[in-house]
């Protein structure tokens, strides 16, 4: 079957645009930071349980893997946090003007789906 | 649940025309009040996810006198508590719609969503229980930190 099918589009059928590639990138980022609460909670339990448990942790918390999780983690609370600005910008109406946007790809309005 | 059919259904010429019962998942219901818990929930992280992530700048690697003493002055734990509240119901909410996205089955879809559910609310009332008993945990770890130095006397 040579038709293109779901989810084998990209990127030889459907080409990313950049609206597009933001809009998952914030799903994504969505997902990894909730993920990585499960280990912000544990660092807050840990510090009230103190002794083993809170050694345990900050040991790994301090260890190469821990930090580059961290770092991930911060990268994507930044994006979720920026592009999440920009969906509320939309949801209060501005964006979708009828005047000429900078780019047309970053006129991602509530009224084009992305 | 789809396919019981009453005379009324099955008389009707063509289901679009006349759509006598919401099908799939049902109405919205509460789904309105989601989508404003959402962007509530967003514009209340926006300042208290950066309070945290700046304060966590100085405090993911200190030990834990320095992280329970911070965590037990009054302003730090209470925009503490309000993040970790209003974080976990954000990602509820925005797992949810992932999960309506991607879960194809009706039965797993709702075990996914009561896992989630369930996990989200276990590590938030865990995490905000954790945040008055910083106090204690502050005085036992100062005892224990008095007691090393005394040892460290002897």
């Amino acid at each position: 079957m040579e038709r293109p099918v779901s989810p084998f589009m990209f990127p030889v059928w459907y080409r990313f645009q950049i609206n597009s590639a933001l809009s998952i990138l914030h799903r994504l980022a969505g997902i990894a930071l909730a993920v990585g609460s499960i280990l912000l909670a544990w660092w807050l339990i840990a510090v009230a349980a103190g002794g083993e448990v809170f050694a345990a942790t900050h040991a790994f918390i301090a260890s190469p893997i821990g930090i580059l999780l961290l770092f991930f983690w911060s990268v994507a609370f930044f994006y979720h946090l920026c592009n999440g600005i920009r969906h509320l910008a939309w949801d209060a109406g501005w964006g979708s003007s009828s005047e000429r946007p900078i780019s047309p790809a970053m006129s991602c309005s509530p009224r084009r789906s992305c | 649940m789809a396919n019981t059919r009453s005379l009324a259904n099955a008389t009707a010429l063509r289901d679009e025309d006349v759509l006598r019962r919401v099908r799939h998942l049902g109405s919205a219901r509460k789904g309105l009040w989601e989508w404003r818990l959402q962007r509530q929930t967003a514009l209340a992280l926006i300042p208290l996810g950066l309070y945290f992530v700046a304060s966590m700048l100085r405090l993911a690697l200190a030990d834990q006198l320095t992280a329970a003493r911070w965590l037990s002055s009054p302003v730090p734990a209470l925009l503490t508590i309000l993040f970790v509240t209003a974080m976990f119901a954000h990602a509820v909410v925005g797992l949810r719609s992932v999960l309506v996205d991607y879960v194809h089955t009706r039965a797993r879809l709702e075990a996914a969503e009561l896992l989630v559910r369930a996990a989200a609310i276990l590590l938030a009332v865990a995490s905000v229980l954790a945040v008055p008993s910083f106090s204690s945990a502050d005085r036992e770890a100062e005892d224990a930190q008095r007691l090393r130095h005394h040892r460290s006397f002897l």
